[in-house]
Order: structure tokens, then C-alpha cells, then sequence
């Protein structure tokens, strides 16, 4: 049945996070699976369903599936992962998000030109520290409702004449027959160093872009070793400052071609049975992670941990489904598998000696050194997801750091779990409130599950 | 007939009633306990010196009498097969916890009981593990040896005996764990209330008084005054397990190391004092139990457990469960046998790695904990963490063993239980790589065991086997170059 009106828009996914890549041919889709002859072991990356596009039309040509799936092209490129944005829309006050479509906007004599697009990104590292709006890179397209692809180019008060970040690119897909969908894809950058000229950018490697005659990113310091931009401070390429007892680090003057921004589409209509004109509109948030990565291995909290804490809350009140708790399990061995923790629980390294430098606690290893051999961590934490597949919550829930403890550095404090592992406050690392709740809800419910078995935690 | 610890232990308190009397009156008791007597010692000077909180201070003791370290080895064996035997005893029921036929108002109670004795279970575990530290620290033989069935009577503060948790065998695990009587005054409410536990848990124990634990321990500290100085072995203490290791930050676990005299017999002390709290549990029915004291904890569930006329708190699980192919001629012994083919098999399963929990425990304890200048790494942490893998491994498998059935009909009235039966040995061999190897051998029998189970395994155990068969696949692939094969 032929629509009659758009109540409302929205991009889905509201927040993609792209990865640089300097290969052309965009990263295929893929699933990760968990292989049911092998629950404990790694996980399984099984090629997925991708839209072919062609840039030159802005038409998608095909779905497929690849037979394989590859991170580099064959000249050992990154393949760049570049999200789609899909407009959504709600045709009754009641009804659900669909897939807007050519076919819609015909209904209400409409062509997909009737949409404008806009892209405003920017990389305001530079500023972030420096405190100079002349700093901020930012890339805007402005409205645009064709298919040509629109490259981002950062630009920047304190750049060289006729220099910019190159940020990628957005286009807005051509609708077909076979995919008639309203979405924009959105291509990160290639993954490049830009810096100033001369002897601190001497380098092939380095794009020459930012004037140190107008802006004073190279040589800039945290002052204090402040942490106000960033924690850790200094977490920038530089140099120490010579002068005996200081903490300066002086920054050499580079940028990366990251970028974060919005994405944002209107479309503006006459109704026609009220005979008014509507504008109506949504956007997306757009983000770019480097591309170091670890594609079957999963971090322990991650943004979308934050982000659900945030819509949800901190508390679980629903029963936790016992796959839930195994993801966070699993995603810890995926982590331990990535750590050497024997070099971590040093007194010298990792959190051990943040603790001495921060706090000037006595520089002693984390955990007993006897245990903290890589394989027999990792031995251990596979043995507790095993345990979790047979309905035994072991030991996992018992021993998490709760959001309010990652400041105690007792013997037992520093050993609760996550172990060895700096938060985002530069204190060990706790799971989300949420992630804790979750864990001991379910070992809980499976303390309380009589009607198979009855199974106890620790 | 005695075993090879028990022909040799003597219980003595006056030189008129000599050991070798004691015990052979103890086994007389076990056959005919109420009509026994031997050599001119009547029963009731047996119940006089047997009863749980008899005023003689019965000690016990080597027959003949050893130079004085061997003997604290010696009843430091007897205390290691007590705290193991304790130990899957309490694991034993508190697997057995559970069920369908639980009221859905008394699951959340059932619960707590089971975490309650499964938290003295663990703390077993770490009396036997402490035990293992003062042998390391006299430079005696390890052991965690234990007695197999069918278990003789006067080694254990009560027969040894696997069995679903019911009020009777509550009454046994509450006096075995009991303090001195002398801490509750005759006439009062506390006092009575012990009585008729106490006549409850003899009546369950065929009709043997239940003996305390704590006397072992304190014979054992008090022997350890004479033993020389320069026989501590302060080195041992790299070898041994230390809380940091196994602790696992479970407050009330006990896992003491010792360097000295002193800190040998608090290790001891500590243990003992675990065992037995030192008044009777104040703590409302609803909660969980505030006396830290097994003896506490056990009260509080005692106290709440429903009558045998009430409903019932355990899975069907059988009493002494075997995995014994043939027929057992004793008919209480063949009550317990499980017949249901898959479920032997997962029987066997679990002894298996019964035995790899205890040979990984032992050869942990085998193995220096701390690096010296030309070691990268020890395997010590490897073992330990085996160890634990191995325990989740043992509840895991008990769990499933509830849930099939005992005998071949299929029938769920009577469902599997944990067998816990002893190895055929727990030597560990001399060279460290012929003890690698028994590891691997372990891990391949594991293998092919799973791989049998899982012919016929249900849906619901598939991933749980298959897991265990990639884990014991990467375990063998750490094992090969350390015994380079």
C-alpha cells in the first residue's frame, strides 16, 4: 500500500565507527562466531553478505559473499572499514522504523534528490591541547543530494596555504531497482602522518600541512604534565626536555587523519492531505579508530559497554541470560591472550609502576609472580568460560573490582579483576557497573536454578 | 581390617588402656557396638574414651612409638586423609543439594546451605593444603592419599561415608566439627540441643560415637615442641602453597605456609580452630551463618533442615557411588553402583579428573614457586592453574551426574552421583619429566573418554565436552616440549 506521509527520519545506526585503511576496496562484511566444537577456543570470522559499490555511479552492483575474509588487499593495503548510514522512516504514529526506499518517496512524488545530505567532520586534537580555535581541523561538505563521491578535506586556520588533512569521503548510494534504499556510505581516511615541514617532519612518511609560524603545535608542551587533555598527559610524539627535572615533553607537531563528526540528512515535503510543507530530519555520529586491531579478540569494556550503561542504567533488574555473562568472559580471555602478563605484573612496568610513580606505593609486582605466567593465566580464564558452558559461574564473580575500588591499592585490591589493566581515570581498570551487575545477577540466578541443577559460584 | 595407617595407630589416655586395645576394640565396636569386649576393656570405657567430647584426651599415636618427627609426619598423614576425606564428604552433599522436588518458597535456603557447605568443603581443602606445607617444612613425604572403599572404621571421626545431605548426616558433620563439651554447661538449652544431635549422628553412624577432629591437630602441635630445630626446613617454603596462589581472596580459606616452629603450630592451631567455633551459632535460621566455625556453619544448617517427614532438600543421588563394572557382592555396596552406561562414563570422567586435581595439587607443591637467576618462568603457576580448572571441572561434572540417570531403565528416581574413587595410585614420579608425562597420559585418557561420552551425549553437555577437549588438546600442546616430545 502506497504511503501517504513520513512522520519521522532517523539514520541507523545512530553511531558508526569506521577504520582507517589506505587500501580502495572497502573491508567486507563479516560475522564472528563462536565454534560449537570448540567453545573455549578462538573465535570464528565467517565472511558475511556485502554490498558492491561502484564509486563512479554511487550504485550498488551486487550483493555478495566473499569466499574469504581479508583486512588487506592484495598489494598489503588496510582495507578501510566504511560504515553505511541508512535513513529510517516511521509512516504511522504507531508504526515501526522501515528502511525508506525510492519506492516511498515516489509514493509521495518524491525522487531521492528530494534529500539533502551534509557532513560536517573535524579532528580537534590539536586544539584539544593547545587551546587555539585556530587549531581545529574541520572538513563540511554542505547540502549536497547527488551521488558523486565528496571527499572531507580538513581544513585548518594554522595549516600552509593550500594544505588540508584529507579526513575520506562520503557518498550518497544511488538508489536501484535491486537497492532501492536511501543510505550514505562514509569512507575514513587512509591512515597518514601529517606534520610540519623541515627537520621535525623530515620524513617521507610525514605530510607536510601545519605552519609552526602561525600555530604553536610543535614544541607545545602539557603544561604540568597536566592531565586535562588526556589521561595519561603527553601521550603525543615529542621530546623530553633536557632541562634536569623536568616533566616537559615537547610535542613535534604531528596529526592523524582520525576524524569524528555528524552526518545529517532533511527532507523537506508537502503532505498532502494537510497541505503543509514539512522539513523533516535526523542525523548520525560518525567516528574513526586506527587500524590496529585484533579482529577475533573483543577488549573487556568497550564504548558499547559504556554506551549501554549510559541508556540503561547501572542496575540489572530482567533475569541475564547466561550467554551475556559468557561474552564478558570470553572477551577477558580475549584480552589475556593479548597480554604478557608475566612483563605486566612487573614492579617496573604496567600498572605496578604507575602506582609507584602516581602514588609513590612501594614498587611491588600485582599478582604472585609464581601465577602470573601468560599460559597459566590464560589457562585459567579459559577454565572458567568452560565452567560457565556447563552452568558454574567459578570464581569470575566474586573477584571483579567494583567501579569505587580502583583507587585501592591493597594487596587484594590490586589483585581484583580486571588485573594489570589502566582505566580511562589512569586507575586499574574496572568493568562497567553494569558489567559487574550483570555477572553476579547471573551467577545468582544460577546459585538459584533448581528445577535442572543447582550450581554455586567461587 | 586396618589399613596401613590405621594398624598402626594407638589412641592413649591412661597406661592401663593401651592403644593397641583401643583399636582393636574400636574395630570390634564397628562390628557388634553393643555387646563388644575385649581384652577386659568393657564398651563402656570405649564410649567413655570415643565419645566426641570424652574428659580423657585421648591422643593418638604411633604403635610402636617413633623418634618424634617421624611420628608428627605420621599423624600429619592421618590428619591429610581426615581433612581429604572431610572434604569430599561435604562436597559430596552439598552437590547433592538440589532439585525439582525443592518448594520454590525453600530453593533460595537450599541455596545458601549448599554455598555454606561448599565454603567448608573449600576450607577442607585448605586445611589439607596448610597440612601439606608443615610436611614440606619437616621434610616428610606429601600426600593426598586417601582411603578407598570400603573404608575402615577408626580412622575417620565417623564412617566415611558419600551420601545426599539429610538431617542424620548433618548430625555426624555438626559433631565431628563440634568444640570441647566443656564450653557448654550441662542443664543448659545449648547443652541439650548438642545431646540430641549427638545421639541423632551416632544412630547414623552405626551407632559409633562421632569423634572431634581438633584432638588430632593438638597432639600434633604438641609433638612438634620436641622436634629439633635444624629438622625445619625454612627453604621449603618456595615449595610450598601459599595464599597468594590459591586463596583465590576467600577470607575464611586457611592456607598457611610455615618457616619455623612457631609458625608451624599456629598454621596447625588455625586449622584446628576453623574446625570448631567456640559457642553455639547465635544466628537467626534465615541468614547465612556468622560463626565462621564449621562447626557454626553446620549448626545453622542443621537447624533449618527439614525432618524426614518434611520435603526433601537432595537430588536422588545413591550413597557411595561407584563406577565398578561388575556386580559388588554387598548389597550396599551394589545399591550404590551406577549402571546406566553413559552415566559410568561420566562417572569415570569425574574420577579422572579427580585424579589430575590431585596430582597437579601434588606436583605444584613439588615444584619451587619462586624463580631463581636462571629461570625465566616455573611451571608452578601452570600446575596451580590446572588445579583450579580441575575443581571447576569436578562441580561441573557432579552437576551433570544429578541430572542422569543411575541405572540403566533411565529412570531419574535415581540419578548419578560424584564417586570420588581413589586412583590406583598418586605417586608422583621421581624425574620431572616422567611426571609431565603422567600429565599427558591423563589428558589423552581424558580425550578419549569424552570422546566416548559424547557419542551419546545430550545437546545440552555437547559444548561443555567439546570444551574440555580443546583445553586438554592445548594442555598436551604445552606439555610436549616440556618433556620434549
Amino acid at each position: 500500500m502506497p504511503i501517504t506521509r513520513i512522520l519521522e527520519l532517523r539514520i541507523l545506526p545512530p553511531f558508526a565507527i569506521g577504520r582507517l585503511g589506505s587500501s580502495p576496496d572497502p573491508m567486507d562484511n563479516y560475522e564472528v562466531a563462536i565454534r560449537e566444537d570448540d567453545p573455549v577456543g578462538f573465535r570464528q570470522i565467517l565472511p558475511a553478505d556485502t554490498l558492491v559499490v561502484d564509486r563512479g555511479s554511487g550504485e550498488i552492483t551486487g550483493l555478495v559473499k566473499p569466499p574469504r575474509v581479508q583486512f588487506r588487499d592484495a598489494a598489503g593495503r588496510i582495507r578501510p572499514v566504511s560504515p553505511f548510514l541508512e535513513v529510517w522512516a516511521r509512516f504511522e504514529a504507531d508504526g515501526p522504523l522501515l528502511p525508506l526506499t525510492a519506492h516511498h518517496l515516489a509514493d509521495l512524488g518524491l525522487t531521492p534528490a528530494d534529500l539533502q545530505w551534509s557532513a560536517h567532520l573535524g579532528n580537534i586534537k590539536v586544539f584539544r591541547r593547545t587551546g587555539d580555535t585556530h587549531d581545529k581541523v574541520e572538513a563540511m561538505t554542505g547540502p549536497f543530494s547527488d551521488h558523486t563521491v565528496r571527499e572531507l578535506h580538513g581544513l585548518c586556520d594554522n595549516f600552509l596555504p593550500d594544505t588540508f588533512l584529507f579526513l575520506g569521503s562520503v557518498q550518497y548510494i544511488k538508489p536501484t531497482e535491486a537497492f532501492p534504499e536511501i543510505r550514505l556510505r562514509f569512507t575514513p581516511a587512509p591512515g597518514k602522518v601529517y606534520g610540519p615541514p623541515g627537520p621535525d617532519g623530515a620524513s617521507d612518511n610525514v605530510v607536510p600541512v601545519y605552519d609552526p609560524t602561525r600555530g604553536h603545535w610543535v614544541g607545545f608542551a602539557d603544561p604540568d604534565n597536566s592531565r586535562l587533555s588526556t589521561n595519561p598527559a603527553t601521550i603525543y610524539a615529542g621530546r623530553a626536555d633536557p632541562t634536569p627535572g623536568s616533566d616537559l615533553w615537547f610535542s613535534r607537531g604531528f596529526l592523524d587523519d582520525e576524524c569524528d563528526g555528524i552526518i545529517d540528512v532533511q527532507l523537506t515535503y508537502t503532505e498532502k492531505a494537510a497541505g503543509t510543507q514539512k522539513t523533516l530530519g535526523a542525523y548520525a555520529r560518525v567516528s574513526v579508530g586506527p587500524p590496529t586491531f585484533a579482529p577475533d579478540s573483543f577488549p573487556v569494556r568497550t564504548v558499547a559497554d559504556e554506551l549501554e550503561q549510559a541508556m540503561l542504567g547501572p542496575d540489572v533488574d530482567a533475569p541475564v541470560a547466561q550467554g551475556e555473562v559468557a561474552e564478558i568472559v570470553r572477551r577477558v580471555i580475549d584480552t589475556v591472550r593479548l597480554m604478557n602478563t608475566e612483563v605486566m605484573n612487573r614492579p617496573t612496568q604496567g600498572m605496578g609502576r604507575m602506582d609507584h610513580l602516581d602514588v609513590a606505593r612501594a614498587a611491588e609486582p600485582i599478582q604472585d609472580p609464581s601465577i602470573i605466567d601468560a599460559l597459566a593465566i590464560r589457562s585459567r580464564h579459559e577454565r572458567v568460560l568452560l565452567a560457565l558452558e556447563s552452568g558454574t559461574l567459578a570464581w569470575f564473580a566474586r573477584v571483579l573490582r567494583d567501579y569505587d575500588e580502583v583507587g585501592d591499592l591493597s594487596d587484594e585490591g590490586r589483585r581484583k579483576m580486571p588485573s594489570l589493566m589502566r582505566g580511562a581515570d589512569a586507575r586499574h581498570l574496572a568493568l562497567t557497573r553494569r558489567q559487574v551487575n550483570k555477572v553476579r545477577a547471573a551467577a545468582r540466578a544460577l546459585l538459584a536454578a533448581e528445577a535442572n541443577t543447582d550450581h554455586t559460584e567461587g | 581390617m586396618p589399613s596401613r595407617l590405621t594398624r598402626h595407630l594407638q589412641w592413649t589416655t591412661t597406661p592401663e588402656l593401651s592403644g593397641r586395645a583401643y583399636t582393636e576394640t574400636r574395630a570390634m565396636a564397628a562390628m557388634r557396638p553393643q555387646t563388644a569386649r575385649v581384652q577386659g576393656v568393657s564398651t563402656d570405657a570405649l564410649a567413655l574414651l570415643a565419645a566426641p567430647n570424652a574428659p580423657t584426651d585421648a591422643r593418638p599415636s604411633h604403635d610402636p612409638p617413633l623418634a618424634v618427627r617421624e611420628e608428627a609426619i605420621y599423624l600429619l598423614h592421618i590428619a591429610a586423609e581426615v581433612e581429604h576425606a572431610l572434604m569430599v564428604q561435604y562436597l559430596y552433599a552439598a552437590y547433592s543439594l538440589g532439585g525439582p522436588q525443592v518448594p520454590p518458597e525453600d530453593r533460595d535456603r537450599v541455596r545458601r546451605w549448599r554455598e555454606s557447605i561448599l565454603g567448608i568443603a573449600r576450607e577442607e581443602m585448605g586445611h589439607l593444603v596448610t597440612v601439606q606445607n608443615i610436611l614440606l617444612l619437616l621434610g616428610g613425604p606429601l600426600t593426598l592419599s586417601r582411603e578407598d572403599f570400603p573404608v575402615p572404621a577408626d580412622l575417620y571421626p565417623f564412617t566415611f561415608r558419600l551420601e545426599p545431605l539429610t538431617q542424620r548426616s548433618l548430625a555426624k558433620y555438626v559433631i565431628a566439627e563440634m568444640p570441647d563439651e566443656s564450653n557448654f554447661q550441662p542443664g543448659t538449652p545449648e547443652r541439650e540441643e548438642l545431646d540430641r544431635i549427638k545421639k541423632v549422628a551416632q544412630l547414623d553412624n552405626d551407632d559409633i560415637p562421632v569423634d572431634r577432629v581438633g584432638i588430632l591437630y593438638q597432639q600434633i602441635i604438641d609433638l612438634l615442641n620436641a622436634v629439633a630445630s635444624e629438622d625445619f626446613d625454612a627453604d621449603s617454603v618456595r615449595f610450598q602453597a601459599r595464599p597468594d596462589e590459591w586463596g583465590l581472596g576467600y577470607q575464611n580459606l586457611i592456607i598457611l605456609s610455615a618457616s619455623n616452629l612457631a609458625e608451624a603450630q599456629a598454621a596447625l592451631r588455625s586449622v584446628a580452630e576453623q574446625g570448631e567455633g567456640a559457642s553455639m551459632d547465635p544466628t537467626p535460621p534465615t541468614a547465612l551463618p556468622v560463626d565462621p566455625s564449621h562447626f557454626g556453619r553446620f549448626l545453622n544448617v542443621y537447624r533449618q533442615f527439614p525432618d524426614a517427614a518434611g520435603w526433601v532438600p537432595s537430588h536422588p543421588v545413591p550413597t557411595n557411588p561407584t563406577t565398578a563394572s561388575m556386580p559388588h557382592e554387598d548389597p550396599d555396596m551394589e545399591q550404590g553402583r551406577i549402571t546406566n552406561e553413559q552415566t559410568r562414563m561420566w562417572g569415570q570422567l569425574f574420577n579422572l579428573r579427580y585424579k589430575m586435581l590431585l596430582l597437579y595439587l601434588l606436583h605444584a607443591c613439588s615444584t619451587s614457586g619462586r624463580l631463581t637467576a636462571n629461570e625465566a618462568r616455573t611451571p608452578r603457576g601452570l600446575l596451580v592453574s590446572w588445579a583450579f580448572g580441575e575443581m571447576y571441572n569436578l562441580r561441573s561434572i557432579a552437576d551433570i551426574l544429578t541430572t542422569l540417570p543411575q541405572h540403566e531403565d533411565g529412570s531419574l528416581e535415581h540419578v548419578g552421583g560424584a564417586p570420588f574413587e581413589m586412583p590406583y595410585s598418586l605417586a608422583l614420579p621421581d624425574r620431572e619429566a616422567s611426571r609431565w608425562r603422567f600429565h599427558r597420559d591423563s589428558l589423552t585418557t581424558s580425550m578419549s573418554l569424552t570422546a566416548e561420552i559424547l557419542k551419546h551425549a545430550e545437546p545440552a553437555h555437547r559444548p561443555y565436552l567439546h570444551g574440555l577437549q580443546g583445553l586438554d588438546q592445548a594442555a598436551q600442546n604445552i606439555i610436549f616440549p616440556i618433556i620434549g616430545g
